[in-house]
């Protein structure tokens, strides 16, 4: 029986994620939590928002999402968003975006391979919402 | 009941019947394909008891008397004392098609048949007591099997009934549902119409873009026009130039021409030719330009009307998610009749303005506060009879919703002739709750305001009724989330209550202002009144800030401060006061420009940005950019209560100053990012002369972290000039270099530097040099 379990369990399909880079760092996102990757044309400041909120970038639909940089939450070194992707997630019914240097790619592991940098979207939405005006911002 | 417009309320009737009638169809058809399953019974005689009470609101008695035949036999079935046998389908059916026939004849403006209604009633009792009778003679054990028995013989009818009429009638399908009623409505899921609405704005943000393209493309043209009549010119003057001053040497390759003098023939060489022909080419580009910017003149006025069609279909659509008002007004109805047999008053119901459309996303979410206000009124406003006639009022009380169309919005009144509201206690109460000194003396009108303050009420016990208390800034709050404004006036006469609420969410007209160089939106119905003010105004940049509104003294704040931009003392340019109506209170939000009104689409904000209220939505405007609509009522809630709400991210502790000198710029990049990361503030400089300038403007400073090789002055020269300096001697220097011989460390510990680090250094010993300095764990 157990021996039948581990066979099924080497048979497992891998979990594809979503990498995508800031700074020196590498961030995965299950695949399916992302929604899409769009350009940056503009982003827009936010007056009042903590500094991890980058600004809000016009989705379609008239929509408006705010871009996160995730260097302001985690010890990722200077991030260079010159040519910055914004990765669109689903978080529950809305989204938010992650800005990211570079176009994210795919990789895939085995699910019982622990891996570093995963994001839980609904985790992250639930702790960075914001929950009050960020005053005397400098 | 009032000025409701019957034969509108009619035709919603028959829109609604329509639903009704479709449901029983297709239910009775589905019980006659297997009776087993009576499990949708329960929505059938939903169906038929609301079309019963549809009806009787427009006194369609007969309709109503056979719904109510139709919802007996229904409740039968549902509580099992009666089974879908044949019979009783028969009946059913035989029921709703006299249902069906009178609609009908109400949809084609018929009044309602009441003739048939005798024979019908008739009819149905004897076919009920039939059905029951066949029914009572069946034993308990057998009626399954009877039952599968009759599932499968009226199975058989159904699926053949469409070559026979005749048959097809029995289970109501004489007529086409689909043509059934003449009238010209359809039901519409309203998501829908949002997401056609946001096509449509996605497209007028395209055109606009497309519109801004244009005009680069003729600005373009433009320039090869201008270049192409220089082209022209030049090779004009070229060919005057050079046309009859042909070298004598050039040898014709035409040995025809060779004849001719040199006046006697028009020669024409290669350059004359050529010039000849870019000539030519010029003309045939200045030709095709000139049908291009034909071509974009024509172009713009098309995209243009595009865009007049655009904002059409928006009205058109937005048009479709309006309801009227009297529709939600109507619920009220029973519910205010209630309460007043309740608590043993009469109260005379008036409706006013009831054709007045409203956004059906404003619609729902007003009925929760409105609801609320006419409790109060019925509950605690509207005295007894005995009561009124002390006090020489008429003996039925009144109570009037009444609306109607202000502009852009909607204007509700909620007015009731009842004692009013008790302000004096509720000045108490504020002041046993330290929200009021005793002896802060207040206008009428603020002491009224106070019914909108959390927690506040009149009355002593909250009843089952109303909540009372927290429900009037519940309501206030509702009202302000839909942008909305709320005002009282209350006396022994009455209390009256005005809503004014934008008639339409999805299009709404805002004005557009700018602060702290960012435009923003409020939307206009909020908005009482712009005024100029003097830049030297003291109401501008103060705390507790106030401005002179038509002699009074009104609460006002400078927008840009609440970015932490405080007004700066020069600035003489002149501001505008915005003054805003909130929740029966005036203020004034002071912003740098008032830019335009516009009418916009508004959508919600993000939730993750929710917490940010003082934002109540965001728009997009013609060119793309962001903007964030304000909510001036939560502009002005206590700056304490908004700290409360501080956000849980890391506020980075700030462990030090550290300012580092090197020439190469990479240095300084990495020394920086390296010690931000860990939470220094760092100041760069290049070279030590810049270093010793900010060590002598800044006192912050804690540590320096230098090369020795720099131009204007060496480390060595700046090591020295900081040791000569007083109150700068003590600072910790790291010296960073790529010398790594002994002799420079020696020389460098000599002039005073603390530490000394070999480039590439290595990071962990620069953590351990800072612990030690800064005395932590980084």
């Amino acid at each position: 029986m157990t021996k039948e379990k581990e066979e099924a369990g080497s048979h497992i399909e891998d979990v594809t994620y979503n990498v995508f880079k800031v700074g020196e760092k590498e961030f995965l996102l299950p695949v399916d939590t992302v929604r899409e990757i769009i350009e940056i044309s503009r982003i827009f400041p936010i007056p009042m928002a903590p500094d991890y909120i980058f600004g809000a970038v016009p989705l379609h639909g008239g929509r408006v999402i705010p871009a996160i940089d995730l260097s302001k939450i985690h010890p990722t070194g200077e991030p260079l968003y010159t040519n910055a992707k914004l990765v669109v997630v689903n978080a529950g019914k809305e989204n938010i975006g992650f800005l990211s240097e570079t176009i994210p790619y795919l990789v895939s592991f085995s699910p019982d391979i622990p891996v570093d940098g995963l994001i839980n979207v609904d985790e992250f939405f639930e702790t960075y919402r914001v929950k009050g005006p960020w005053h005397g911002r400098t | 009941m009032g000025e409701l417009d019957r034969s509108e309320l009619i035709e919603y009737f028959i829109a609604e019947a329509e639903d009704y009638v479709n449901t029983l169809s297709g239910g009775i058809q589905q019980l006659a394909a297997d009776q087993q399953n009576i499990s949708h019974v329960e929505d059938l005689f939903r169906a038929a008891h609301t079309l019963k009470g549809a009806a009787a609101i427009v006194k369609f008695n007969t309709i109503r008397n056979i719904s109510h035949k139709m919802e007996d036999v229904l409740e039968e079935l549902k509580d099992k004392k009666l089974y879908p046998t044949q019979p009783v389908l028969e009946l059913l059916s035989y029921l709703l098609d006299n249902v069906k026939d009178l609609i009908q004849n109400i949809a084609e403006g018929k009044p309602e048949n009441t003739d048939i209604e005798a024979k019908v009633i008739t009819k149905t009792d004897e076919l009920l007591k039939k059905a029951q009778e066949s029914q009572a003679n069946i034993p308990g054990i057998k009626q399954k099997s009877e039952h599968t028995v009759s599932a499968s013989e009226t199975a058989l009818p159904t699926a053949q009934s469409a070559p026979a009429p005749a048959e097809a009638s029995r289970w109501g399908k004489r007529k086409e549902d689909s043509e059934f009623f003449t009238g010209n409505f359809i039901k519409y899921d309203v998501r829908k119409i949002e997401e056609m609405l946001n096509l449509i704005g996605e497209i007028t943000i395209m055109k606009n873009y497309l519109i801004q393209k244009t005009k680069t493309t003729e600005t373009i043209a433009d320039e090869i026009f201008f270049s192409g009549r220089r082209l022209l010119k030049e090779v004009t003057n070229f060919a005057d130039k050079y046309a009859y001053s042909l070298p004598a040497n050039v040898k014709y390759v035409d040995p025809l021409l060779s004849e001719f003098g040199e006046l006697e023939f028009d020669r024409y060489d290669e350059l004359n030719l050529f010039s000849r022909k870019l000539q030519e080419i010029t003309n045939d580009i200045n030709e095709a330009l000139s049908s291009l910017t034909d071509f974009f003149d024509s172009f713009d006025i098309e995209v243009k009307q595009i865009g007049n069609m655009l904002t059409m279909l928006r009205y058109d659509i937005t048009e479709m998610r309006m309801l009227e008002i009297g529709r939600l007004f109507q619920r009220f109805v029973r519910p205010i009749k209630d309460l007043a047999g309740e608590a043993g008053k009469n109260v005379d119901l008036k409706i006013l303005g009831s054709d007045t459309k409203i956004d059906k996303i404003i619609f729902e979410k007003l009925f929760e506060p409105l609801m609320h206000i006419i409790r109060n009124a019925v509950a605690h406003g509207i005295e007894t009879t005995d009561q009124r006639l002390i006090k020489g009022k008429p003996a039925q009380g009144s109570l009037t919703l009444s609306a109607r169309r202000d502009g852009n919005a909607v204007l509700i009144e909620i007015i009731d002739d009842g004692k009013g509201i008790d302000t004096e206690k509720l000045v108490k109460e504020a002041v046993s709750r330290n929200l009021l000194g005793p002896n802060d003396i207040l206008s009428d009108e603020e002491k009224l305001s106070l019914i909108f303050v959390p927690g506040l009420s009149t009355s002593s016990s909250a009843d089952m009724v109303s909540g009372r208390g927290m429900g009037m800034s519940a309501v206030s709050s509702k009202i302000s989330d839909l942008s909305g404004t709320i005002e009282i006036n209350a006396s022994d006469q009455g209390t009256t209550f005005k809503i004014r609420i934008p008639s339409s969410l999805a299009i709404t007209n805002a004005m557009v202002f700018m602060s702290a160089n960012m435009e923003f939106l409020i939307t206009a119905n909020v908005i009482e009144e712009i005024i100029q003010i003097e830049p030297s105004s003291e109401a501008i940049g103060s705390e507790a800030s106030t401005i002179n509104y038509r002699g009074k003294t009104i609460q006002s704040k400078y927008f840009s401060e609440l970015f932490g931009i405080p007004k700066s003392p020069t600035d003489t340019t002149m501001k505008f006061a915005v003054v805003c109506n909130i929740s029966d209170k005036k203020v004034a939000i002071i912003v740098d420009k008032v830019i335009a009104q516009e009418e916009t689409i508004i959508k919600p904000m993000n939730e993750f940005l929710s917490g940010l209220y003082i934002y109540s939505g965001a728009t997009i405007s013609g060119d793309g950019t962001v903007r964030f609509v304000v909510n001036p009522a939560k502009v002005f809630e206590s700056q304490a209560a908004l700290m409360e709400f501080q956000p849980i991210v890391m506020e980075k502790p700030d462990t030090g100053v550290i300012l580092v000198v090197d020439d190469s710029l990479s240095i300084r990049k990495y020394a920086s990012s390296f010690l931000e990361q860990r939470n220094f503030t760092v100041i760069t400089a290049s070279n030590g002369l810049e270093a010793l300038n900010i060590l002598q403007e800044n006192d912050s400073i804690n540590l320096i972290m230098t090369d020795l090789e720099m131009p204007l002055m060496h480390g060595y020269e700046l090591m020295a000039k900081i040791k000569e300096n007083p109150r700068l001697s003590h600072l910790p220097i790291i010296v960073l270099t790529s010398r790594s011989a002994d002799k420079h460390k020696e020389k460098a510990i000599s002039a005073g530097a603390s530490d000394f680090l070999v480039k590439p250094f290595d990071e962990n010993t620069l953590s351990d040099i800072l612990k030690k300095h800064f005395q932590l764990t980084i």
